[in-house]
């Protein structure tokens, strides 16, 4: 039974939790801005914060074992709070205008890291430290040692969740950035602020006057609120003055996957969601959209023009640019239109041109506002034509439009003569090693599937896919008859479009070198072939690939639990920046996966030789020794659960499909059931932890991520959605359960070797954060993407096998 | 012994898992460490049966040859004195271009005959639009650039160093022979840096006109009066990249410098070789209407009404990925500029199925050549007048 403090100190640790959570969402959004909306910040930008609020708990450790006044510095760090994070958010958003960093730059790995670094220091320090201080103000109002550790985890824990279902359900509906974070960092100095006036424990006693100086600061500092509209807005307009100057701000809209904003320069609008732009249109008094618009009506144009008969469509994504509208033109019977985003289809239908948005109220159109992949997966219905008009696989999410699985999908969905058409961006020559990879990756992968492929185009390389080598054509004169017997007039888009894009030339160079690359052993470490001079018709060099070797599939196909499109277009982003991280990430290719187990190896050697220091002296070195095998212990857990958890993440999303309040409810399952299994722990220990007890958590947890990794991918063949949740759900929760076991336990066995109650909590909070940091930043930045999910969960058996084998080798008594 | 035998388990547990999800036998999952060798072996037999060396790119082809263009200083170090940047390069040393390199004290290009790119194409993709309407070229560019701007298109063959990039062994009259073969009436020095491999441009040009066929140089015009004069009695047009009327656009943004860029124009003028202009429109950047206002009042003053202006439409790329297209309507608006200042053909790249991208006469209106893209549609012009009578001012007979 957990002895129980007063309220009002769990209140404290319970709003933390909300205060942390609600801090971390909204900065990590603010800053995925800045970066673009590239992915890989989401690693660092995670890993930049467990690692500040890992080092703040040791801070804290520090602080703790003073004789300091508790509630007053408890307050004065929860009022310095206050101040850092809006701080941190108004530096978040000057971040490029401060460093005169070029509009529309991506920035490198190494800048993103050291801005995260730097920024996220203050919050993560104050969080961390106040969390062991909590830790020992709970102790001293119950005077036991280690419930106080695990409950203080548990509330906090407990206020995570509150945190985050208050954000995705409630808040990030009404309130801009501004306010939400003044509402957390108000939140916990005013629990604080109360808990101090009311408390009968003498640890938490604060003289009136000081009190009375505090709570006038306080309510000075409360009045921010309405001014942090203003301040919104106008670090709104700094910012997206240093990232599109000269183009005005129009409107901003919260939506759950990611902020909207709307741009403006002349009468050309542009939608650009997390910082990443979306598409430009033309607005609703231009009279230039043909113009403006004009990739869109290639886009459509060059899919519909080589259907015969084309009558039922299927459209995912791009409708409001304006590929909805010229579709259309053509003479279709039903279309269905798929897009995720409500409030980027309202924002847009008030700036685009109004032929556009009266095509959304066309009749024959059908608007579907749901995840596509969940829709062509459940769907019954067989189409004539599915195009997919969404951004290149620069993300997980978007990275599902690309695999072997949602072709197969959509291969099942096509009527017989059926084609599929996609999009993606490319470079004049596809000469560099990044995009040729990518683009040869789409192609094989199409290839696989279809038995019929044709590339073409140059900046835009436009695929068409088809089960029937007569319906595919790069004839660009049976595309214009087709065209002009459509009856679609000249003025809106020529014929002569088609002898552009399927120029002789350029299509036989594309086509040979997205044929030859890839085909082999390691071709992806280096450049693609130059095509010879002369080259073979199209149809001359199917043939002779056909002959030629296997594509090697290892890096060449692109699949739902191997993401590898998805690393080649993060290598290729990393390639624009011109860094050495371009550099970096080829050389992570060349890493054999069974390297990873090179740092494990690192750490039983190093429990070898402890091993061998204990023989030698028991009394130094045997607390040391258990010490390092619990740590590292905790530090595995923490890697191998926020590991899983990527794993995990990404397998959900792409099985069950992305839909945002899913998975905010699976990260809550994971808190609950983190809680569950400390609070079990609590229970059952007591006096009987030992490592011993510890060393089979780990082994457990190894078998069980081995499970999952020859288990998840087998997951893509569960039809029923509700199962995919509730399959999901029990896993994350086990997972939260067995992370949840870990910290009493090992809080329990630390204060055992002799260290205090806070120092051994500091301890293995810090410790656990540094895991879970360093397995953020490499499941999201290397494993998931490299070496795909199987992998990634075996690392993670991997590092918790290791720890049971250091616990076994060095904590036997 | 109990440890041992899990971390065997899961071992074995992870082998097969490769090889299954791959769908490969394990005889080739192991033969995963063979090597590049093999694939470029079997990328030798895909390619068409000719064996010429136009067919079989390698990777870092490497062909150098001294340079006359640098002068010698103290310690063996040089001035390379091709373009105004005038690299310093001690010995071994390679200058900014990454293709030029001081081998003994003398300067050594590493460009003389690996073209990384040679292909044939219409001549109004490079674009030349007053040249031999309708015929195709025959481009060749190697690695290498004396700037490095940010909105570069082919950077990963012009920003990079030839090693990184594969590459053809051309001889100079080789490629003159190729042209012939591929039926192209002109040689065109575009996609890449032509200033950069100067003396590879030099011994073709020279060939190329002792075969009839024209020379067409597509350049950022960043290059020293000496040789650009010594090249001019082999060029037959050139389109030069104006990249913005701003010394410190091309500072910033582009690594280079305007005022040399300018004096190039001059002197190709003055030795009467026809000039086309090209000229990017970045938002935010280089499209201010005062600015272009200046260039387009320079560009009538100093070359004549009658030089083409290109103004191409920008697209998210390179550096330069997150920020929007250029609204056409600043494009339209900038050749309405352009013509208020007396230019009389300006056009607007990479619009396609835009009305200006088709020449009007100036006098009767008349579209005289209507296209779309780099695809000619119409033609009517007769010895280079139009049909109402009036002259217009190109090379339209080889």
């Amino acid at each position: 039974m957990l002895s129980c403090p007063p309220a009002s100190v769990r209140h404290v640790a319970l709003s933390l939790g909300i205060t942390g959570q609600l801090a971390q969402v909204v900065i990590l959004r603010e800053l995925l801005i800045v970066f673009h909306g590239n992915e890989l910040s989401i690693g660092i930008i995670l890993a930049a914060w467990l690692l500040w609020t890992g080092i703040g708990s040791y801070v804290g450790i520090v602080l703790a074992t003073r004789a300091l006044d508790m509630a007053h510095t408890l307050l004065m760090m929860a009022m310095a709070l206050f101040f850092v994070l809006p701080l941190t958010l108004a530096f978040s958003r000057l971040l490029r205008g401060f460093f005169g960093i070029l509009p529309g730059v991506y920035l490198s790995f190494l800048d993103i890291a050291c801005s995260c670094f730097l920024l996220l220091a203050p919050c993560g320090l104050l969080i961390g430290a106040m969390f062991t201080l909590i830790v020992r103000g709970w102790r001293e109002s119950t005077g036991k040692a280690i419930s106080s550790a695990a409950g203080t985890y548990m509330s906090e824990a407990l206020g995570n969740i509150l945190g985050g279902m208050l954000f995705t359900l409630l808040l990030v509906h009404y309130l801009n950035a501004f306010l939400m974070i003044l509402l957390a960092g108000g939140l916990l100095s005013a629990v604080l602020a109360t808990h101090v006036l009311y408390t009968n424990t003498p640890a938490f006693r604060l003289p009136k006057g000081r009190l009375l100086l505090v709570l006038t600061i306080l309510v000075a500092l409360l009045s921010l609120w309405p001014l942090s509209h203003w301040i919104d807005t106008t670090t709104w307009r700094l910012q997206w003055h240093s990232m599109a100057p000269e183009h005005s701000l129009v409107e901003t809209v919260a939506s759950k996957y990611g902020p909207i904003a709307v741009l403006c320069r002349e009468d050309q609008y542009s939608f650009y969601q997390s910082g990443n732009l979306l598409f430009s249109a033309a607005g609703k008094e231009s009279e230039l959209f043909l113009a403006e618009d004009l990739e869109s009506a290639v886009f459509a144009h060059f899919a519909m023009c080589h259907h015969e008969n084309p009558r039922d469509i299927l459209l995912i994504g791009g409708g409001i640019r304006g590929t909805l509208r010229e579709i259309l033109r053509h003479p279709v019977e039903r279309l269905d239109y798929i897009e995720l985003d409500r409030k980027l289809v309202d924002v847009a239908q008030s700036y685009v041109a109004e032929a556009t948005v009266a095509s959304l109220d066309d009749p024959r159109v059908r608007v579907i506002l749901t995840d596509g992949r969940l829709f062509v997966r459940r769907s019954r219905k067989t189409y004539d034509m599915i195009i997919v008009d969404m951004p290149d696989p620069a993300t997980a999410s978007m990275n599902r439009y690309y695999t072997k699985e949602f072709f197969q999908e959509v291969s099942r969905s096509l009527n017989p003569g059926g084609m599929f058409m996609m999009g993606a961006e490319s470079t004049v020559n596809l000469r560099g090693s990044a995009i040729a990879n990518r683009n040869a990756t789409l192609f094989h992968t199409l290839d696989s599937i279809f038995e019929y492929v044709l590339p073409a185009g140059q900046r835009l390389l436009l695929f068409i896919a088809g089960q029937k080598s007569e319906i595919v054509s790069c004839d660009s004169r049976l595309l214009q008859d087709r065209l002009l017997e459509r009856g679609i007039d000249r003025t809106v888009f020529s014929p002569r479009h088609f002898d552009l894009l399927l120029e002789e030339g350029q299509l036989r160079r594309i086509n040979w070198i997205l044929r030859h690359h890839g085909r082999g052993p390691r071709t992806h470490l280096s450049p693609p072939q130059s095509p010879p001079f002369s080259l073979p018709g199209i149809e001359e060099q199917i043939a002779q690939s056909s002959h030629g070797p296997a594509v090697d599939a290892r890096s060449f196909i692109n699949s739902d639990f191997k993401p590898i499109a998805y690393y080649y277009t993060l290598v290729y982003w990393g390639g624009l920046t011109r860094s050495d991280h371009a550099a970096l990430f080829r050389e992570l290719s060349h890493v054999n996966p069974l390297w990873v187990l090179f740092p494990f190896a690192m750490a039983l050697f190093f429990a070898v030789i402890l091993r061998a220091l204990v023989v030698f002296s028991s009394r130094t070195w045997g607390a040391v020794s258990t010490r390092y095998a619990l740590s590292f212990a905790v530090f595995t857990t923490g890697f191998s659960t926020m590991t899983l958890q990527v794993a995990l993440l990404f397998v959900f999303q792409n099985v069950y499909g992305f839909v945002y309040e899913m998975v905010g409810l699976i990260v809550a399952l994971f808190m609950t059931g983190l809680v569950t299994g400390t609070a079990t722990a609590q229970r059952w220990i007591r006096d009987k932890a030992n490592p011993i007890v510890l060393a089979k958590v780990q082994a457990i947890l190894a078998i069980y991520c081995a499970i999952l990794a020859v288990f998840l991918p087998r997951t893509a063949y569960i039809s029923s959605p509700t199962s995919v949740f509730l399959l999901f759900s029990g896993i994350t929760w086990l997972s939260g359960f067995l992370n949840g076991i870990d910290f009493p336990l090992a809080t329990s066995c630390c204060h055992k070797t002799g260290l205090g109650t806070e120092l051994s909590t500091g301890m293995v909070y810090g410790t656990e954060l540094f895991g879970a940091s360093l397995g953020a930043v490499l499941a999201g930045v290397a494993l998931v993407p490299i070496l795909g999910v199987a992998a990634c969960s075996m690392t993670a058996a991997f590092a918790n096998a290791a720890a049971f084998v250091i616990i076994i080798f060095l904590a036997r008594e | 012994m109990l440890y041992i035998a899990v971390l065997l388990a899961l071992l074995s547990v992870m082998m097969p898992l490769n090889s299954h999800r791959n769908n490969l036998p394990r005889r080739k999952f192991l033969r995963r460490g063979v090597g590049t060798l093999c694939s470029l072996g079997m990328a030798g037999q895909l390619a068409a049966k000719d064996n010429s060396p136009l067919q079989t790119a390698r990777l870092g082809l490497i062909k150098a040859k001294r340079s006359p263009w640098f002068k010698a200083l103290e310690n063996g170090s040089i001035s390379c004195e091709l373009c105004p940047r005038r690299c310093r390069l001690a010995p071994g040393q390679r200058g900014f271009c990454r293709v030029r390199e001081n081998r003994e004290g003398e300067c050594y290009t590493l460009v003389y005959g690996n073209p990384a790119l040679i292909q044939n194409d219409p001549i109004e993709r490079k674009p030349f639009f007053h040249v031999l309407p309708g015929s195709r070229a025959l481009s060749i560019s190697t690695a290498g650039c004396n700037m490095e701007c940010k909105f570069c298109e082919v950077w990963d063959m012009a920003l990079v160093a030839p090693e990184e990039v594969y590459a053809y062994d051309v001889p100079p009259h080789a490629v003159v022979r190729y042209a012939r073969e591929a039926n192209a009436q002109s040689i065109s020095y575009a996609f890449g840096e032509p200033v950069v491999f100067y003396e590879y441009v030099h011994s073709i040009a020279t060939h190329a006109k002792n075969d009839s066929l024209l020379n067409l140089l597509h350049t950022n015009g960043y290059i020293s009066p000496s040789p650009l004069k010594a090249l001019c009695d082999r060029l037959d047009a050139v389109n030069l990249d104006l990249k913005a009327f701003d010394d410190t656009f091309y500072r910033d943004i582009c690594g280079g410098e305007l005022n040399p860029v300018l004096a190039s124009l001059q002197l190709l003028n003055k030795e009467g070789i026809h000039v086309e202009i090209t000229n990017i429109l970045i938002p935010s950047m280089n499209d201010h209407p005062d600015t272009l206002r200046k260039m387009c009042r320079w560009i009538c003053h100093e070359l004549g009404p009658n030089v083409p202006l290109h103004f191409g439409r920008f697209y998210p790329l390179y550096k330069l990925a997150n920020l929007p297209p250029t609204p056409v309507s600043t494009l339209e608006r900038s050749r309405e500029i352009a013509m208020e200042e007396g230019l009389k053909f300006v056009y607007l790249a990479r619009v396609a199925g835009h009305k200006a991208e088709s020449t009007f006469c100036p006098n009767c209106g008349t579209a005289v050549i209507e296209r779309l893209g780099f695809v000619v549609e119409n033609n009517l012009l007769k010895d280079g007048k139009c049909p109402c009578g009036e002259p217009v001012p190109g090379r339209w007979k080889a």
